[in-house]
């Protein structure tokens, strides 16, 4: 993932500078991508511009000791203490590991497959530090904010309730007028998939897909209106589990490969480390399509044109992935015709994106109510 | 030595206790003492809350929060225990006020504005 940021932050015409504080003036209404890798937060400015702050959702935990204490006062490391440890936060976390030579899985995140982490015990007070650091205070009083949440995935038991309440009164508590959107419906705000008939073109009508690092979020939208949504397990992780399963290689290792040298559109088959990863592709692809089309299928789900698929999110940023996932589409029994799939111009941003624009109708809604 | 009562042949015993009613313990119990800790420990909270919902997770598929089997709707305790969540702890401390790093994108402010206005229109 740090690749593909590097990559975007090679892209013409993007700036790109570090944290700091902002001094340009946003229209209210806040959109956040609460990610199980990453957080990102979306505000637009008054010329247009989107400004997305992001960072990464993960720690590494020392014990509190004299030699933790006085390593932490000799650098710059990020950290928030809580109980007995303290947390090194985000990019800061990764650092610390490879400068002190310790394995990489001993990272620890404080969500787990879009949801918090229940194996951590200090998930909710960790996530909060962040979230307050990454989010700031609101620009207005109750600001409009809206946070992605993941569907419910058809594959497996979970529940997303617990998960959207804790967040909701997070932000409730830091001064928001907070609500929850769906990750795959952001994507539809961002990347405006059109569907064609005879009547004409319908706007925010279309397929949209969310590629997470644990999950996938599909959703079916009609003129803004969400229709259908789900979401499918093992996306990327899966991919890179699987692929250092088969190769005998370690995840990370996977990892830096897949972010730094895939190809999709053209692979070596006989580079077993490449080939593996890009076979692996191909059965999630083929696994999301063939789940997909068959909810739409027991959902009766109808659309009276031809319909565009929208896709973002970081698993779908490697080279050739649309490429793929649109010939699997057009071999699938999807019940709809689908004319095109197109990948979001700013893949990674989709969601805090969408998430931002639906914010900003909700303020200038309760702005019209007022008057 | 045996001691006998007013000089008769009489061996003095130790006075009997009073036999409980029957039913009642011999022994009456120490009233309860109820010890109240001032410091709340909100991680153990937020432990146990998330392991429960955790293992809720597996049994509960639906997301209306009304248990199938008897009508019972627990989103009230769902909300109290979410509440739970968000309490931090004063001795919680970190070296930073804000974290990450910034990005820009440009998108076309004219679509942008016809997607608000579009969403402004609709129900939640």
């Amino acid at each position: 993932m740090t690749d593909n940021i590097e990559k975007l932050e090679n892209a013409d015409n993007i700036e790109v500078k570090n944290a700091q504080k902002d001094t340009v003036k946003f229209k209210p209404g806040a959109g956040c991508d609460i990610g199980t890798s990453n957080i990102v937060v979306a505000r637009q400015t008054e010329d247009g511009t989107f400004v997305n702050r992001y960072h990464r959702n993960m720690l590494y935990p020392l014990a509190v000791s004299d030699e933790s204490a006085d390593l932490l006062e000799r650098s710059s490391y990020l950290f928030v203490k809580v109980q007995d440890k303290y947390y090194i936060v985000g990019e800061d976390a990764l650092r610390l590991v490879n400068a002190i030579g310790k394995d990489k899985d001993e990272i620890i995140r404080p969500m787990k497959d879009g949801i918090l982490n229940p194996n951590l015990k200090e998930s909710s007070e960790l996530l909060f530090y962040i979230i307050n650091a990454v989010v700031g205070e609101p620009i207005i009083e109750g600001e409009t904010l809206r946070f992605s949440l993941p569907a419910n995935p058809i594959d497996r038991d979970m529940d997303n309730v617990f998960h959207k309440m804790v967040l909701n009164n997070f932000f409730t508590k830091m001064g928001y007028t907070a609500k929850a959107v769906n990750e795959a419906m952001c994507i539809g705000y961002d990347c405006n998939p059109v569907m064609k008939s005879d009547d004409g073109e319908a706007p925010l009508s279309g397929i949209c897909v969310s590629c997470g690092g644990g999950m996938v979020n599909i959703a079916l939208m009609y003129k803004g209106l969400e229709l259908n949504s789900f979401s499918i397990t093992k996306s990327g992780d899966d991919i890179d589990e699987k692929a250092a399963r088969v190769t005998g290689l370690s995840k990370n290792k996977i990892i830096k490969i897949k972010e730094k040298e895939l190809d999709l559109n053209n692979i070596d088959m006989s580079d077993r480390v490449k080939a593996a990863i890009a076979i692996y592709y191909d059965e999630m692809i083929d696994r999301v399509i063939h789940l997909m089309a068959q909810n739409f299928v027991d959902k009766s789900s109808d659309m009276d044109g031809e319909i565009e698929v929208v896709v973002a999110g970081g698993t779908s940023m490697a080279p050739g992935f649309c490429k793929r996932f649109e010939d699997a589409i057009k071999k699938s029994d999807m019940p709809f015709k689908i004319y095109q799939v197109r990948h979001s111009e700013t893949p990674f941003y989709s969601v805090s994106q969408g998430a931002c624009i639906r914010a900003q109708a909700d303020y200038s809604k309760t702005a019209k109510q007022k008057k | 030595m045996a001691e006998y009562a007013n000089g008769k042949n009489v061996l003095l015993r130790p006075e009997r206790p009073e036999r409980p009613e029957p039913g009642r313990p011999v022994n009456p119990s120490e009233p309860q003492k109820i010890i109240v800790e001032k410091e709340v420990d909100v991680a153990s909270i937020a432990d146990a809350v998330v392991k429960a919902i955790g293992n809720r997770i597996h049994f509960n598929q639906n997301q209306s929060n009304v248990d199938a089997d008897i009508g019972f709707d627990d989103s009230k305790t769902l909300e109290r225990l979410a509440e739970t969540m968000s309490v931090q702890n004063d001795n919680n401390e970190s070296n930073f006020d804000d974290l990450g790093n910034i990005k820009k994108t440009q998108k076309d402010q004219k679509e942008t504005q016809k997607t608000i206005d579009l969403l402004s229109n609709l129900d939640d």
